[in-house]
């Protein structure tokens, strides 16, 4: 064996070195099995349904067993669908306050400077004294117009707060 | 240095085994998952590492280097470059390397993607996996070395073979090896080994998560036992193709007119064939019912302990065997690991009891669970006469001294009736109800395959005159295959009143139910195969006369002529002897048959190499028996008329083909999700899948 041949040799242990003991130098958590792969329940108890009258209909499923599984899947099925109705209406109703958060900058109502009249994000002037419609930056105090997305002082967002990755996860 | 890098790349591959072994047990038993992904690490990455010893060791037998002693054993200037490069796994050191880069590549692919998905598991898979792979690399590097050298101690004849150098030796180089045994030198050196080695490797991945599940205590989950079902097909597709690989390879070079002798190496692996084939049926069962669970974890357990069997029948030669070319000191070694690996499972088993409670009983013997559980019987059944069959000359000579072989004979009449039985099960069990079955719709769902099963037998053997036992046989074969139509047949009816037409039927059936129909696709590819088995056993003709040339000798409908002797070498250091003669079929010419008769000159070793006229309804199977030396004057030719033998290889296909419908990746929800039947006192519940 050559000093060359011996070199390769460590390379390889310092290679294999490096590499398995990458996953130590962080702080790994157990992953979450998300299940996203795996299909609905309502999807599932539809698939079920349709492999058990097919096997009814061969006669490897009897009569009685058909009617009660049948029974048992459809209310599964059932059950399924109403929580994604439930999770759906969750959803529309999350996408419902991130929309009106975008298009507001930030939950806290927009008023007036002068008045403190509440103001759309539309308004151009103040609905009840006329005057030019101006807001303030939440985090500055930088005034800005109802219409701007982002501070002209400090740079924050005032409109787009949408937070897309939130509603995803649902 | 190319040796020596491939001696590097093997033992780092092997401390790369022992690591993830250690650190995911300790990842697994910490909670601590850095530890299991450090290991996962280490598994992918021994692949490369073995790669590279493989690929070494394989360019070094294409080179001859015949400085390293495993090349001098298997290579030869004489032998063609495409042998020299199945010489990897034609010597010991070469296949234990290949063995266990597959098992570490069996590994590697479970562990590449979605791996997470399994997380509790992970950690003892990795562990049990890697465990048995650092064993196989640990023979490699400490036993069986495919990179130790020759050396010559000056002064004496001897021949030392070592890793580094001994004290006082120089190193040596021959100028020629010994080359593969004659009987690997053969084209079926491509497929047999590699089918075979893939297919007792495999089954480490479904015993694998068996052990991690009753470890980790997710034996009630039935999660595990999907995984392991798919995992098991893998292996159990590659075995099959191994096995009827072998029978034609035995077919063509052994020269004994048939494909199966019963020899022990075949049946160490037809014993992990028959159990996998079991578990598979039984895991059926477990899916569907939440019934014999501990049945198919023992089964699980009991396949991957013969395949280690298998490999210690093989590697060792502890048993004389067509095979025993590969005659070693590995015995002991393999004995304690194979002892260790079963009992501790077993132990584990027992331990782990209480979570594999069956779900449900029984309910009646006219189901198809009792259709299974008989079934099951009678593959184990039928494994265990073969086991004892094959350790018959170990357990005599333990006994009495003396070393008694039992011969096919024995098998043939033990494990006959009940694979009878169980081809009849094999029709039969489809048309069974989950539950209980009707005895009225059974009978009218089998009556007219029956009747038609009935008159063709019975009709074809008049006409034939065949022997009163195959008229059995031939029912049998046709009953069976007359179910698995009429099953093809119901299911496109119930496809078709939904206004479907008969091929795109077919094609939804097919598509929508890939396990069920696939499963009869295979079962009809097993048929066929029982066909050889069937004319190999009852209508096989034989005949074997000395024939001077111009003489003619007939069998049944054919008549072979003796034409010509001629000699000649070989290509790879062979003295061939051939036989020119001409087949007659009912006095018309049909072909030159050319029956060899090959001499090793090194390995003063010869082999008769048949030649063959195949059609559908029988094989002309032509050997070179004796001749005489001085003018070639006579020469004696045995001639067997085989019939049905086609039957057999193409069985092998369709079963091929059956598995990959069966196999073919669903969709996961599809895969995963069916119903389960559960008795009237459970209340509506969960789907069987998760």
């Amino acid at each position: 064996m050559t000093i060359g041949t011996a070199l390769i040799g460590i390379g390889m242990l310092v290679l294999a070195g490096i590499v398995v003991t990458q996953p130590l130098r962080h702080k790994a958590a157990l992953p979450e099995d998300s299940g996203s792969s795996r299909g609905s329940d309502y999807d599932a108890a539809l698939l079920a349904l349709r492999d058990l009258e097919f096997d009814h209909q061969l006669d490897v499923v009897s009569d009685e067993d058909y009617a009660r599984t049948k029974g048992q899947l459809m209310t599964q099925a059932a059950q399924a669908l109403e929580q994604q109705v439930e999770a759906r209406s969750q959803l529309d109703d999350l996408i419902e306050t991130a929309v009106r958060t975008n298009r507001g900058g930030t939950n806290q109502p927009v008023t007036c400077q002068h008045c403190q009249e509440q103001l759309a994000p539309d308004d151009n002037f103040c609905p009840q004294c006329g005057r030019i419609a101006e807001i303030a930056c939440p985090v500055c105090k930088q005034a800005g117009t109802p219409g701007d997305n982002f501070c002209t002082g400090c740079g924050t967002a005032l409109h787009g707060a949408l937070n897309f990755a939130s509603v995803a996860e649902l | 240095m190319l040796a020596d890098i491939g001696l590097m790349a093997l033992v780092t591959g092997f401390l790369l085994a022992v690591y993830a072994t250690a650190v995911s047990a300790w990842g697994g038993w910490r909670n601590e998952w850095r530890w299991v992904e450090s290991a996962r690490s280490a598994t992918l990455l021994a692949v490369p590492f073995l790669t590279i010893s493989v690929v070494v060791v394989t360019y070094s037998l294409y080179t001859m280097d015949f400085s390293l002693a495993y090349v001098a054993d298997v290579s030869s200037q004489a032998m063609s470059p495409f042998l020299r490069l199945t010489a990897l796994w034609g010597g010991q050191s070469g296949s234990v390397l290949f063995w266990a880069w597959l098992m570490n590549g069996f590994v590697a692919a479970v562990l590449w993607r979605k791996w997470e998905r399994d997380h509790d598991l992970m950690p003892y898979f990795i562990t049990v996996a890697m465990l048995t792979t650092a064993f196989f690399i640990g023979i490699v590097v400490f036993i069986t070395n495919p990179f130790a050298r020759l050396w010559h101690v000056p002064g004496t004849t001897e021949l030392l073979t070592a890793v580094f150098q001994p004290a006082g030796a120089v190193a040596y180089v021959a100028r020629d090896g010994s080359g593969l045994n004659p009987l690997l030198r053969h084209f079926g050196m491509i497929g047999h080994p590699p089918t075979t080695y893939l297919g007792f490797t495999g089954f480490v991945i479904p015993y694998a998560f068996a052990i991690s599940a009753l470890l980790s205590g997710r034996s009630r989950d039935d999660e595990w036992i999907r995984t392991s079902r798919r995992w098991t097909l893998v292996a159990w597709i590659f075995l099959s193709i191994g096995l009827i690989l072998g029978g034609r390879w035995a077919y063509d070079v052994l020269g004994w007119g048939g494909f199966w002798a019963w020899d022990p190496v075949e049946n160490a692996m037809l014993m992990p064939w028959l159990t996998g084939t079991a578990f598979l049926h039984s895991v059926m069962m477990t899916e569907k019912r939440g019934m014999l669970k501990v049945w198919s974890v023992s089964l699980i357990i009991l396949t991957y302990s013969l395949s280690l069997f298998g490999t210690f029948i093989t590697r060792t030669g502890v048993i004389s065997s067509v095979h025993s070319f590969s005659k070693t000191a590995l015995g002991p070694v393999f004995f304690v690991f194979i002892g260790l690996t079963f009992v501790g499972s077993l132990w584990l088993l027992l331990r782990r009891l209480d979570t594999l409670k069956s779900e449900h009983e029984l309910e009646s013997f006219l189901s198809r669970e009792s259709a299974f559980v008989l079934q099951n019987v009678l593959f184990l059944a039928i494994t265990f006469v073969v086991f004892l069959g094959t350790v018959f000359p170990l357990l005599s000579e333990l006994v009495t001294g003396t070393k008694i072989t039992v011969g096919p004979p024995y098998f043939q009449k033990a494990t006959g009736p009940l694979f009878a039985v169980l081809v009849l099960l094999m029709g039969l069990a489809p048309l069974f109800a989950w539950r209980k079955q009707a005895a009225g719709r059974l009978g009218r769902a089998a009556l007219l395959p029956l009747v038609g099963s009935v008159l063709w037998a019975a009709v074809w053997g008049y006409a034939h005159r065949l022997h009163p036992a195959s008229y059995f046989a031939l029912w049998l074969v046709a009953f069976v295959v007359l179910l698995i139509i009429f099953e093809f047949v119901k299911g496109m009816q119930a496809r078709m009143k939904r206004g479907e037409n008969p091929a795109a039927a077919l094609y939804h059936l097919m598509g929508r139910n890939r396990r069920r129909y696939g499963g009869c696709i295979i079962h009809l590819g097993v048929v066929m195969i029982g066909l050889g088995f069937i004319g190999d056993a009852y209508f096989q003709q034989e005949t074997q006369m000395a024939l001077a040339q111009g003489e003619s000798l007939t069998l049944g409908e054919y008549t072979l002529r003796f034409d010509n002797l001629e000699s000649y070498p070989g290509s790879d250091g062979r003295e061939v002897l051939e036989a020119t003669t001409s087949l007659f079929k009912n006095g018309e010419f049909v072909q030159t048959l050319k029956p060899r008769r090959d001499f090793f000159v090194v390995q003063r070793q010869p082999m008769t190499i048949p030649a063959v006229y195949p059609t559908p309804a029988q094989d002309v199977y032509v050997l070179l028996v004796a001749w005489e030396e001085i003018g070639f004057g006579a020469s004696t030719f045995r001639m067997y008329l085989n019939p049905l033998i086609s039957w057999t290889w193409a069985g092998g296909f369709v079963l091929i083909l059956g598995t990959l419908v069966a196999a073919w990746p669903e969709r996961q929800h599809q895969a995963k999700r069916s119903y389960v039947l559960k008795p009237e006192r459970v209340q509506p519940g969960l789907l069987g899948g998760d």
